[in-house]
């Protein structure tokens, strides 16, 4: 079992005194799931009609679209399935490989 | 002030819950649980029981949301039988795992194939490992109470477990025998509003139940289940002793008749201990030093207090009603073996009344004369005793009755 799976749900120690029993998180952290990506979506803002089908279909619902600011991806959760970059009817999001690093600018 | 009210177990069940005020209902109808689901919705319909029910289009749905209004912070309730159970089982460690105290009536039937609407014990006994408490009534009246007891018991703060009452299908459902129901304020001062001291469901203080557990808790969580039932055997007997005080009536957790100095003691479970008492009864009559011990708490179970009654027993016949294929004994026996393990002491495991056979007095005195035959030498007792068992049961249905023998050539 990964280390991120236990660190996910754990109880929050201001409970030990009232004890919870059997399988209940009081508290709920966040699962780096964007250390599991291999592809990273670029999106293409030029071309981009800020439709939101993108934000949609994302499994993880970390893209956000609005009328004033260009796409925007919360790369800490992106774990970079593509499925965006499949839906996009403007085929303005490419699956890119080569990018290691990205700036998360949250 | 109590009432005295002509009820069959069903209706007892349904008098139970409503007077130990269920705030929600979630039950799919089968036979014979379906009037406990009937009158239930007509109770919620005229007014007589304030609670919500929720048609729901399975037994797995049924306890799944009676699960999730328990965790809300009321008392729900369902019940079933037979392959309903069966359809319940993934939920039925849900309900334990997650230490949920829900309290469900089954109405025992036998589980297909043969399909069967009636009685026996497999459906309960295929569940027997799933961290519920499971309680064997033997009269309209014990439903009723047992009912009482397995909240109490269910929801205390050391035990925190679901509980299931067994009643014998039809024998028991559908038979109406006089019992003396409680008043609601009677109840009301044994059986405190539902107090959830577990996990639950509150907007005030969000938190995340059966979430996955890895391994390094998982038999953690476990561990502590099989301390909640450990609990079980210091904390019935004050609710017993409590119950005994305000309605007047004995509880048990098993129940003996003639067990002291016996040379042979039948164990039975559920309705079949009247026959069994009637039996044996007339045996002692002519001097035979027989006595009939009844589990009435199946799980967990009392292993201590069967092991101490049958101690000096030379023979011990455990009838089943439910088959157990494959293994050694049927369930009922490898528990009280298991308890009562004394070398010198013979036991035989006896199956019977299976698919709603009755048990009735002439087959008890049967199984007594088995066990007659064991304790003089005349019997090993070592096989599987099927008590009731017809001699024509490899030839029930022949190939060539309409014309059936083509197809088999
Ligand atoms: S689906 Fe494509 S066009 Fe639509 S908002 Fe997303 S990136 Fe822009
Ligand atoms: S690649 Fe997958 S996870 Fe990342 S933004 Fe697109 S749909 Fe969401």
């Amino acid at each position: 079992m990964s280390k991120g799976q236990e660190n996910a749900s754990k109880q929050s120690e201001k409970d030990k005194n009232s004890t919870f029993l059997g399988p209940v998180a009081t508290i709920v952290n966040d699962v780096d799931t964007g250390a599991w990506r291999v592809d990273v979506p670029v999106v293409d803002h030029a071309s981009c009609i800020r439709c939101a089908i993108c934000k949609k279909h994302c499994p993880l619902s970390i893209i956000k679209v609005d009328k004033e600011n260009p796409v925007w991806i919360d790369m800490r959760f992106c774990k970079g399935c593509g499925i965006c970059a499949q839906v996009c009817p403007k085929g303005c999001i490419l699956m890119d490989s080569n990018i290691k690093e990205v700036e998360n600018n949250a | 002030m109590h009432e005295r009210l002509l009820l069959d177990g069903n209706m007892a069940m349904v008098e139970a819950m409503r007077l130990c005020r269920v705030g929600v209902i979630s039950a799919y109808p089968i036979t014979p649980q379906s009037p406990v689901a009937e009158k239930l919705s007509e109770y919620v319909e005229n007014g007589k029981l304030n609670a919500e029910y929720i048609r729901v289009e399975s037994e797995h749905s049924a306890l799944s949301c009676a699960i999730g209004a328990q965790l809300t912070g009321v008392r729900a309730c369902t019940a079933t039988s037979s392959v309903g159970l069966a359809l319940m089982h993934e939920v039925l460690g849900v309900a334990s795992g997650c230490r949920v105290p829900v309290v469900m009536g089954i109405i025992n039937r036998a589980l297909v194939a043969p399909w069967s609407l009636w009685c026996d014990h497999q459906d309960t006994m295929a569940e027997r490992d799933s961290g519920w408490i499971q309680i064997y009534a033997k009269s309209v009246q014990e439903v009723f109470d047992s009912m009482v007891v397995a909240y109490r018991l269910a929801e205390h703060k050391d035990v925190q477990s679901p509980a299931m009452v067994c009643i014998d299908g039809f024998f028991l459902s559908h038979t109406s025998e006089v019992a003396l129901i409680p008043s609601q304020e009677e109840i009301d001062d044994f059986l405190p509003p539902y107090q959830p001291c577990n996990a639950h469901l509150s907007v005030d203080n969000p938190m995340f139940v059966n979430n996955l557990i890895p391994s390094s808790e998982f038999c953690e969580m476990r561990y502590q289940q099989k301390e909640g039932l450990d609990h079980v055997k210091e904390v019935l007997p004050a609710i017993h002793a409590e119950f005994l005080e305000k309605f007047g009536r004995e509880q048990f957790t098993v129940e003996q008749y003639c067990c002291e100095g016996a040379d042979m003691v039948l164990v039975t479970i559920g309705s079949m201990f009247g026959a069994a008492m009637q039996a044996a009864g007339k045996l002692r009559k002519q001097g035979k030093k027989v006595g009939v011990l009844r589990i009435v708490l199946f799980r967990p179970f009392p292993y201590e207090i069967v092991g101490e009654i049958l101690r000096d027993v030379p023979v011990v016949g455990v009838l089943d009603r439910s088959a157990g294929l494959g293994a050694q004994g049927a369930p009922l026996f490898t528990e009280v073996k298991t308890a009562a393990a004394n070398p010198s002491t013979k036991f035989v495991s006896m199956v019977g009344g299976l698919g709603g056979r009755d048990l009735s007095t002439a087959t008890m005195e049967n199984a007594f004369s088995y066990l007659e035959d064991v304790y003089n030498g005349k019997a090993d007792g070592k096989a599987q005793k099927w008590i009731d068992l017809k001699d024509n049961y490899g030839t029930l249905r022949l190939k060539n009755i309409g014309g059936n023998e083509l197809c088999i050539k």
